[in-house]
């Protein structure tokens, strides 16, 4: 009789296989290359600044240089402009190639004027393409849209590059947004504690007693819960983004995740399934909805214009706060631009969500429940608080 | 003295200690892969989905002390990647075992050599039997520590383990009699 140590021990002596040597040289190697990459990263950023700085007043030199304007003027930006060492027209080609955006502007506002410059409008002209957000927003999301070429030799590798930049930009930013979620979301509620957070959180500002239903915008007594009782006007639990799509156990922390979570006519609730947000259809009586089935499995719902924007910000927030790497046991989420069904790990449609974030944008009442969910759980929605955030992840998927 | 794996993780992330994380990478890769290999079945996938898990160890410091062990932590993430593999590429979980019994009856048991069928064997389980088997005997971890990854009670882990080697045991005599 073979015992359960006997198992154990036979499995073990028979299961031998490791990793290819090329598998581990590789990993190895990318750990190298992520160590690597910080110290750049860091570098970069301590230097960028300055690096930029000394650019732009070197284009300014180079600028001067080319008008012979007189020695004194050119007196007055060349103290940063010694670093320059090669000769200036050389100079001058090679800085439209790696000219960022902003200095590609800069450089522009700089060629357009006719007479010399003074150090005061140079300084003013700096300041333009160098405010902080300017260069941030550049850098960080529609750099390579904004930055028309200035010439036409002009840098169609300079705008590959942008694109690459803006590409690791969004991802590092993905990166920093996730980690934020993480680690400040300090509670995860039991499924049926979610009840009375959903009281709190979606309270009726004109009437304590309620809470504001999601699709049909209808003020409910907290009372009315479905649950137990039958009824027509009853409220119960909206995943927003649906459980069957990534995280069908209640242990799993998305499922009760209160950012996503709603109060919903129950009806509504059923009927919306776990379908994909999209737009057209058939009207639906219960709500100012539409619903369009596509199969059996699939299909999409159109919730009312008022709440368009909360929902595609509910589920950037999934999308972002679930990448599959914590303790949460929750797969990475992943918004998705097509419709997808159950069993998927995405939901859909991720280009009209984003066209619902800016033409909805964040109001009071769903502040207050940003607000709200940060005292009970810990984190908050970035996307509420920051809707620029939006475009700069996902701008460039949705631009064609 | 010998780093805990927190510890090395920690090296690693903070003071950029790449030896560090050759240490840790050798303490996890044999154990790691065997156990992505069992739970996929085929070597080209578990390899990537290896890389995977690696790739999020090395880029994101998301590992935070707290009562999961730091194999836990791994073993979540390698589990997870698995899991998103099969549903991204709609491959059902295997979870009928009957069929799987069949398939190996007819091709691969007979005639195959002991060491391979054993292994085998463990593959053709139930995805939960095996994940939790291969958690206890690969990556050594308690039917507690098992029982905490997914939020289980230890009773349901230690049945389900049960079940696994119940199963194993009757294919290994079953191989046994036949030879």
């Amino acid at each position: 009789m073979v015992d359960d140590a006997e198992v154990e021990r036979r499995y073990r002596k028979s299961s031998k296989e490791s990793p290819s040597v090329q598998l581990d040289r590789l990993i190895l190697d990318m750990a190298k290359h992520e160590l690597g990459r910080r110290k750049y990263r860091a570098t970069k950023r301590m230097g960028l600044f300055a690096t930029a700085a000394t650019l732009v007043l070197s284009i300014g030199l180079v600028t001067f240089m080319e008008r012979e304007v007189p020695e004194e003027v050119v007196i007055t930006a060349k103290g940063p402009a010694v670093l320059v060492e090669e000769p200036a027209e050389e100079k001058s080609e090679q800085s439209f190639d790696r000219m960022p955006a902003p200095l590609a502007n800069a450089d522009r506002a700089l060629k357009k004027q006719q007479a010399p410059v003074s150090a005061e409008a140079e300084v003013a002209t700096m300041d333009r393409a160098f405010g902080s957000e300017a260069l941030s927003r550049e850098l960080l999301a529609e750099a390579p849209d904004r930055a028309s070429p200035p010439q036409s030799r002009a840098p169609s590798m300079a705008r590959a590059r942008a694109a690459v930049e803006t590409g690791i930009s969004a991802q590092a930013l993905r990166r920093q947004l996730n980690s934020e979620l993480v680690s400040t979301h300090k509670k995860v509620f039991r499924y049926n504690d979610v009840w009375q957070a959903l009281e709190y959180t979606d309270e009726d500002p004109k009437n304590s007693k309620n809470v504001i239903l999601l699709y049909s915008q209808r003020s409910t007594p907290k009372t009315a819960k479905h649950k137990g009782e039958e009824g027509d006007n009853l409220w119960n639990r909206e995943h927003v983004w649906p459980k069957s799509h990534g995280f069908p156990k209640k242990n799993q922390s998305a499922y009760t995740d209160l950012h996503h979570l709603r109060p919903s006519d129950r009806h509504i609730n059923s009927d919306r399934r776990d379908w994909d947000f999209d737009e057209g259809g058939k009207s639906y009586n219960r709500c100012q909805c539409k619903r369009k089935k596509v199969d059996k499995n699939s299909g999409s719902f159109e919730p009312p214009h008022q709440v368009k924007g909360d929902i595609a910000r509910m589920l950037f927030y999934m999308d972002v706060r679930y990448e599959g790497e914590d303790e949460s046991k929750t797969p990475d989420l992943v918004l998705s631009d097509r419709l997808t069904q159950a069993g998927d790990v995405s939901i859909g449609k991720l280009c009209v969500l984003l066209r619902w974030h800016r033409n909805d944008p964040p109001d009071s009442v769903e502040k207050r429940r940003n607000q709200r969910i940060k005292e009970l759980q810990g984190n908050r929605n970035p996307f509420i608080d920051d809707p620029n955030l939006a475009s700069q992840l996902w701008g460039r998927q949705c631009s064609q | 003295m010998e780093h805990s794996d927190e510890d090395l993780y920690f090296r690693y992330h903070r003071s950029g200690d790449l030896q560090a994380f050759n240490q840790l990478y050798e303490r996890y890769k044999g154990a790691l892969y065997r156990f992505i290999l069992r739970m996929i079945g085929n070597s080209a996938t578990a390899e990537e989905v290896f890389q995977e898990v690696w790739a999020s160890l090395i880029k994101s410091n998301q590992y935070r002390q707290g009562p999961g062990s730091f194999k836990t932590f791994v073993y979540t993430i390698a589990r997870n990647k698995a899991i998103d593999h099969y549903r991204r590429n709609r491959i059902q979980l295997v979870s009928d075992a009957y069929v799987q019994e069949e398939q190996i009856e007819e091709s691969e048991w007979d005639g195959a050599d002991q060491a391979q069928a054993i292994t085998k064997a463990v593959e053709a389980l139930p995805a939960e039997q095996k994940e939790v088997f291969l958690l206890k005997v690969e990556a050594e971890m308690s039917l507690e520590e098992i029982a905490q990854m997914g939020g289980e009670s230890r009773e349901a882990i230690k049945s389900r383990y049960r079940y696994a080697v119940a199963k194993i045991r009757k294919w290994v005599s079953e191989e046994n009699n036949d030879g």
